[in-house]
This record gives structure tokens, sequence and C-alpha cells, in this order.
């Protein structure tokens, strides 16, 4: 990897914690929250993006960018009205530029027309607002459908008469920064004198070569076109810089045209120094303005938590809104992370293993060796609680890509849907965050398509138009709750269960409970849609949302009451790092089940079994018939032990659904790291990964979902 | 085992460093094999490995290489003539190919040779057996032949497809 190549990395990461910021942001502000750290924090964010891509020459994304920040600039400055219409232009051009950081992450080319129509209504919207000295000033822009009130900074009425008033020639020295001034702050205040026009000499900036950092390089001519301003008052803000610039001021007289001419419009040309900064010394001075002194924006989440919530938002980790004094945070490369966290499993593993090794009489003999292992467990516990702290991210990371989801959803298919989000700041192991993204993705299409009604169905069953999609997260105990729900239709039972029929995940014949039928979306080639939707159905169905979740470990749980609404609850285990087993002999193998898809163990002696015409056995355990699985043979493998001396492990695939797969033996419970298999090799049908033992053998990880699976496949090969 | 005759190809001194290819050579019953020596990575003793189920028979299943698990491909079973039975003598060499690591279990590993690149002869095509596939060419080492191997096609096709 070329430097080049490294920095844009970088870039790229830092883009997307910065969007991600963004889309909290804009949420705050959706909900109400105006407040001007919130449009200083959007502006900087963008700013950002904007300075990268320039350095790296994203030409789309930095001219989308510039257009899009001297909208935002206005914003700020309240030059224009932040109106809903705003509002919803800024959003939309947020998602435009989140489209054009992807496209230059892939280096792609997006099409040169994309993001015009913005584009060329945030020109519209600054011109409207800026432009008002010239004819352009209180027209409306009819072309536009954005409602927004042109609002005219204070001037005065353009007149014929000269216009008398102070120039003042503002030439710092070189020194100046280093006396803690800035010149824009001088500006400002400059500026609540009167109506000021600033023009900045830039004719001094030498070559990059010979750029010094800290100098000033720039002078400035400053029009106050007020003669009422004593020149005392002029004077009295240049104060603190006496001794350290040259200033002169005179008395002039201009004609009105010329005025308007020099200078094109004052609000203008504030904000073009900002804007222009890449070239422009005073702007980082800007820049460094309007980051000191303002407060870091606070979390959000909170603001868009539901009443109802308090419970939930309880168990979150919300962390003390102290504003951050210098970040004490450093940038890891992932990989050495991944490093340390495999190696503290491995140390946890050993540990384990040399506990298990003391017997009793071990233990008598060497009491001080027993002391000093059970420090050794407490110290490798909280190494690998503060290890996988490190790794741990909120799930902010994978939440704040929905509300762009839930907007496209909902302007695709006319739907009005209010997204809410609980618990962003519930941290999660990175690992699992990375594999959550498409689940959740498709379980939301799928609320967003399926659950919520049309806006006419909404009202005639006495709902509110909007429909509210409801995505939180809590911890608990082990495992993460990631819960969505939406208040939709629920889940059509009748329809749901005819087509299982029809496509033969159901028998005719077999009679299933509520919650069995609603289970069923999670069926293997399972869509409710016969039309493939633009949206949901894209030939992917619910079974591929579940083998994900399955692979890293989690579950889904689905529930509907018809009428009200769907929820899905997702628990996924806190880390992928370390998985709690259970180790069985399978023909003279080890292999290993996680235990959290294990219900119970049994031995196959005290257990009865029945035989299907199919000749699949069926173990009866409490009244109901399980589909049982022999390992061994499974796996083609012969075994010598008795049937009698063997065990039967229940499972818990899907939801519901049970498998109960008959082993060996039963070793014992333990944790493991698991390891991939298609490292170096490629994937097995039936197995999950594997892991290394305490005795440094190999033992495979069962893959309770995927043999399910291939149960369920071998059946429709058969019909 | 033989004695090792490194030496001897060098003091012959006819073959010139940009020519030279290094192969480790390793018996398979009275027949010699040989890889490249930089894709080997270890050399280790059989010490058992985990089968691994819905796998054809020549992949013998995976071990533990410091914590990777690398998967174990049985040369004799993968020329067809049936699996070995292997003991505490019998050799996997564990190789790089691509981005994977993989061991190939054989009976022995006999001799380093070096040799000369254009002495080596491509394979006679039309081996009914499908064996001259997994070779990349034939040498001639000491009158004796030695078949090099082409990793890609032994690990190819592992799997027991559906």
């Amino acid at each position: 990897m070329s430097d080049l190549d490294e920095f844009k990395a970088t870039y790229f990461d830092e883009c997307s914690e910065l969007l991600i910021d963004l889309e909290e942001q804009f949420t705050a502000i959706q909900d109400g929250d105006k407040s001007s750290d919130r449009m200083n924090a959007i502006f900087r964010a963008i700013h950002s993006i904007k300075g990268g891509a320039g350095a790296f020459g994203f030409t789309s994304l930095v001219g989308f960018a510039h257009e899009f920040e001297t909208l935002l600039d206005f914003v700020r400055n309240d030059k224009i009205d932040f109106t809903n219409e705003v509002i919803k232009l800024c959003i939309r051009s947020n998602d435009l530029v989140a489209d054009f950081v992807e496209a230059a992450r892939n280096g792609e080319e997006l099409d040169p027309e994309y993001g015009a129509t913005e584009k060329a209504k945030f020109v519209a919207l600054c011109k409207a607002s800026s432009g008002d000295s010239d004819d352009e000033s209180g027209e409306p822009m009819e072309e536009f459908d954005i409602e927004f009130t042109p609002v005219l900074v204070e001037m005065e009425e353009p007149t014929e008469e000269v216009t008398e008033g102070w120039l003042v020639e503002f030439i710092p020295f070189r020194e100046l920064y280093a006396s803690a001034n800035d010149p824009l702050l001088l500006l400002r205040e400059l500026a609540e004198l009167g109506e000021v026009e600033v023009k900045a000499i830039l004719k001094d900036i030498p070559l990059l070569t010979d750029f010094e950092p800290f100098s000033v390089y720039c002078t400035w001519e400053i029009t106050i076109k007020d003669k009422d301003i004593e020149e005392e008052s002029i004077r009295e803000i240049f104060e603190f810089v006496d001794g350290d610039c040259e200033l002169k001021i005179t008395k002039f007289e201009m004609p009105i045209d010329e005025q308007a001419f020099n200078e094109d419009a004052k609000s203008e040309d504030l904000s073009d120094q900002d804007l222009e900064e890449d070239e422009d010394m005073p702007s980082f001075a800007d820049l460094a303005a309007e980051i000191a002194p303002k407060a870091p924006p606070k979390p959000e989440s909170e603001k868009s938590v539901p009443k109802t919530a308090d419970n939930v938002a309880g168990d979150t980790k919300t962390p003390p809104k102290a504003p951050p004094v210098g970040m004490q945070s450093i940038r890891v490369d992932l990989d050495k992370v991944d490093r340390v966290v495999n190696m503290v499993g491995e140390l946890v593993i050993t540990q384990s293993m040399l506990t298990q090794q003391m017997d009793d009489n071990l233990r008598h003999r060497y009491q001080e060796l027993v002391r000093g292992l059970e420090v050794l467990a407490t110290t490798t516990r909280g190494l690998q609680d503060s290890v996988m702290a490190i790794r741990a991210q909120p799930v902010k990371s994978v939440f704040s890509r929905m509300p762009r989801l839930v907007r496209e959803l909902a302007s695709k298919t006319g739907k009005k849907i209010k997204l809410e989000m609980v618990g962003e700041n519930t941290e999660i192991d990175k690992t699992v965050i990375e594999q959550l993204s498409d689940p959740l993705t498709h379980m939301i299409r799928n609320s967003a398509d399926h659950g919520i009604e049309s806006v006419e169905k909404r009202v005639e069953s006495g709902k509110e138009e909007t429909g509210t999609i409801r995505l939180s997260a809590e911890q608990a105990g082990g495992s993460i709750l990631i819960i969505i729900e939406d208040d939709g239709a629920g889940i059509n039972r009748e329809r749901v269960l005819q087509l299982a029929r029809e496509k033969g995940v159901v028998g005719e014949e077999q009679q299933l409970s509520d919650d069995q039928i609603d289970n069923l979306i999670f069926a293997p080639g399972f869509s409710t849609v016969e039309e493939v939707s633009d949206l949901s159905g894209r030939g992917v169905g619910m079974d591929v949302v579940l083998s994900n979740i399955n692979k890293i470990g989690g579950s889904v749980i689905v529930k509907s009451v018809p009428g009200r609404g769907t929820r899905m609850t997702l628990r996924l285990p806190l880390t992928l790092a370390v998985l709690d087993v259970m180790l069985v002999r399978v023909a003279d193998c080890p292999y290993v089940i996680p235990l959290s898809s294990i219900v119970e163990t049994m031995q196959c002696a005290r257990v009865e079994f029945g035989r299907l015409p199919t000749g699949a056995r069926v173990l009866k355990v409490r009244g109901e018939y399980v589909q049982s699985m022999d390992l061994a043979s499974h796996f083609e493998m012969t075994t010598d032990v008795n049937e009698k001396d063997r065990f039967v492990v229940l499972c818990e695939a899907e939801g519901t659904n049970k498998l109960a797969l008959i082993v060996d033996a039963i070793i014992g419970q333990q944790q493991v790291v698991i390891k991939s298999l298609e490292e170096n090799f490629e994937r097995i049908e039936g197995i999950a990964g594997g892991t290394i033992l305490g005795d440094g053998s190999v033992g495979l990880i069962v893959d309770v979902q995927g043999l399910k699976n291939s149960i369920s496949n071998q059946r429709t090969a058969a019909a | 085992m033989e004695a090792l005759n490194i030496k001897d190809d060098y003091e012959n001194g006819e073959i010139s460093a940009e020519n030279s290819l290094q192969l480790i050579a390793f018996s398979l019953g009275d027949q010699t094999y040989s890889v490249e020596i930089t894709t080997v990575r270890e050399i280790r003793a059989w010490n058992g490995a985990t089968p691994l189920p819905n796998t054809r028979e020549f992949v013998r299943g995976v071990i533990n290489l410091r914590g990777t698990i690398v998967p174990i491909f049985d040369l004799r079973a993968r020329f067809g003539d049936g699996q070995t039975s292997p003991t505490k003598t019998h050799v996997v060499v564990v190789m790089s190919v691509g981005e994977k690591w993989v061991g190939i279990l054989v009976d022995a590993v006999s001799d380093i040779l070096t040799i000369n690149k254009n002495d080596i002869h491509p394979v006679p095509e039309g081996n009914s057996s499908g064996d001259s596939e997994l070779l990349r060419g034939i040498i001639t080492h000491n009158d004796q032949m030695v078949g090099m191997i082409d990793l890609h096609a032994v690990i190819d096709g592992a799997k027991i497809e559906e």
C-alpha cells in the first residue's frame, strides 16, 4: 500500500465517522433542535469532507460539497431561514454527499448530472439571500418549489445618493497570530458597528514552499458605510492589535453604483472567505475561531427516545457529556487489536485448561499453585474484558445508516414512515457490528415494505398517517438485543401459511401455532411477495437474514399482532472472539456445539424415537416431535459406540425450530476461540468453523442452522 | 533417507544463478516428487489431524499450526493410490498456495535439488488416469524421474459437491 493509499484509507475512515455524525445532527435538527452548535458541527463536517476530497482530487465530491457548504454557511449565519423545506434539502444533500464519498471510495465516477438539481437549489437559495442589492433581490424564486423567505440583511435602500463612510486599511504584521490575535474577530466586531464590506488583499501570499503557517500574509480593506460612526470607535476595535499592525482610517465618499460594483454583497464576502480557505489564510483562523469557543455537540440520542423507552435507555451506556478537552484517543489499526483479542482468547482458554487440570490431590499438595491459578483466572478475565472494550463500538455506526434507508423507502413506496432509534450508544464488538449491517437493512426494508401500510389503509384502520419503525438496542446479560418494531399490519398469517403450503415448506396437514407461522418467514425459499419488488424482494429472503445472524451466534424471534404490528428481536453475542460451547465426540472426532443453541442434552437410552415413513427419525420430547440427526452418519463417519450409550443434544435452530443431534459422547463445556476454516480451506456444509482445543488438536464447530437447512433442502429436492 | 547431495549440484558449477531453481523432493512409495523450495513454509512430522466431513478422501483433515487451522492433503490418495496409513515417520510439508497455507502428507522428504529451469520437461499428455494434470513438469535427477507438483491442481476439488 502506498502512502497515498494509506492517507486515502484514513480519509475514508474519517468520512464514515463524519457522515455518522452528520446523520445524528440532522436527526436532531429534524426533531426541532436548530441550535447553532448543530449547524456549526454540520458545517465543519462537510467542510472536512470537502477539504480531504480536494487533496485527493475527487472533483465531483468537492464541487457538490462546496455548494452544499455555501448553503450551510448561509443557514448558520441566519441568512437563510431554516425552514422544513431547507432541512429536507439539506438532508437529501447529506445523502448525496454520502453517495459521492462512496463513489470516490470505490473509484467510480457518478453521473455528472448527479446532484445537479440540489446544486441548483443551493445556488438559487444563496443568490436569493445574498444578491439582495441587485435586481434579483426580493424576487421570489418561483421556479423552485421550495418555500423560503429570503431574509434580507439589513441594509440601506439603494439610492442615487453618494454614500459616505470609512475606509479602514488593516495591514497586520506577519507576527499577528503570535500575540493571539485573530483578524476574523476584529472584522466581526467591525461588522457590528454597521454595514461593512471586507476585501482581502492576497497579493503578498508567497509560494507554498515559502509559506509560514503562523504568519499573516493577507491585508484587508474594510469599507464601513456609515458616516455617523466615530473614528474613535473604529480605533477602539483595533486597540488590541495596536503595535501588531498598520492601520489607516480614512473618510470617503463614493457613489452607490460603484459601491455595489466594488463588492458584490457584504454578506457574500464573509462567506467567500470561509469557502476559499484553501488559498486564503484568514479562513484557517476563521475555522479555528469557529471550533474553539463552541461547546461540543451534545450527543443527541436521548432526544429521540420516546417516553416508553426509559427503562431501555437506562440500560444503555450513555457516557457523561463532559466536553472532550483534547481527545484522549488514538487511532489503532484494527488488525493490531484483533491480534491482541485473539491472543487474549487463547490465554483465557489455556487458563481454563490449566484450572481443569487441578484435581483434589494436586490442590491439596500445591496450595500456592492453586492460589496463583486463581489470581491468573481473575487477571485473564479482567484482561479479556478490557480488550473486548477496546474493540467495542456503539451500534450507532450501523444505526446511523438506517434513517437514510427509511427516507428512501418512504419516498419509493409513497408511505409515511418515521424511524425512532433508541440506545444507539449500546456497545457491541466491532466484528458483530460488521455482520449486523446487512441483516438489519433487510429487516428494516421488510418492515417498511410489508409491515407499514399505505397512508389510506392506515387512516382506514384508524391509525396515524405516519407509520413508525422503532429500532432499539440494549444489553441483556451476555447478549445484545436489537429490536425492530413497526406499527404496521402485522404478519398476514393466513397468507403466510397458504404460501408455505404451496411452496412445500409446510405439509398440507401440518398444524402450526401462530408463533410457528410467524417464524415461517425465515424458512428458506420463502417470501410473501410473489412479485419481486425493488425494495425487499431481491430474491433474498429473510432466511438469509437468519443465517447471517446465526453465523455470528445470534438468533431471531419474530412476534406479530395482526393489525398492530410486528416485532423482530435479534439476540446477538457480545463478542465473537470467545464462544461458550459444549464439547462432544462423534466417531472419535471432537466437535463443539455453541451453547447458545443448545436447549438440553439427554441420554439416548432414556428417550423415545419415532420413525417417519421417509425413514427419518424423530425424537419425542415432552409431547413434541423433533427431527433428529445422527451426526456420525450425516458426516459419513462410522462409530462403534452402542446406540444406548450415545447422547442427544437438543438444539434450537431458528426461533422455535428444533433439531436433535445424536453424538457419541458429551465431554464438557468450555470456551473456545473461533478460527476460520475458509482462511486456508473452504467452507464446509454443516461446519461453522474450527477451534483449537486444550490438547492442541482442532475441534470443529457444528453449524446447527446449516444442518437444519440441509435437511430442508433434501426434503425439497426429494419433493 | 539418502544423504543430501546439495553440494554436488553446486560443485558442478553448470547452473547459472538466474536459471537455477531449488526444489524440495519427497518420496511417495518408490516415486519422487518435488515442489519449489520457496513455497515451503515448514516441514513437520505427522501428528494426526481432525477429519473434515463432506470432503473427498484425499483431504485428511485439519491441523493446528500455531493457532491457524491448516488443511492436510494426502498426496497418495490424491494420486488415486488409496489413503496413506500415516505413522510418526510420515511427514507433512506445509506450503503456501496463493494466500492459503496447506499441508501435504508424504512418506518422507528426501532431498533438496538445484536444477536448471531449461531441464524441466513437459508432462506427456493423454494419461488416462488424469494424474498428469497434477504435475507441472518432469525433471531427471540421478537418472530418476521427479515430478513437479502443481499445487493448485492438487488442492482443487476437495469438497464433495452435492
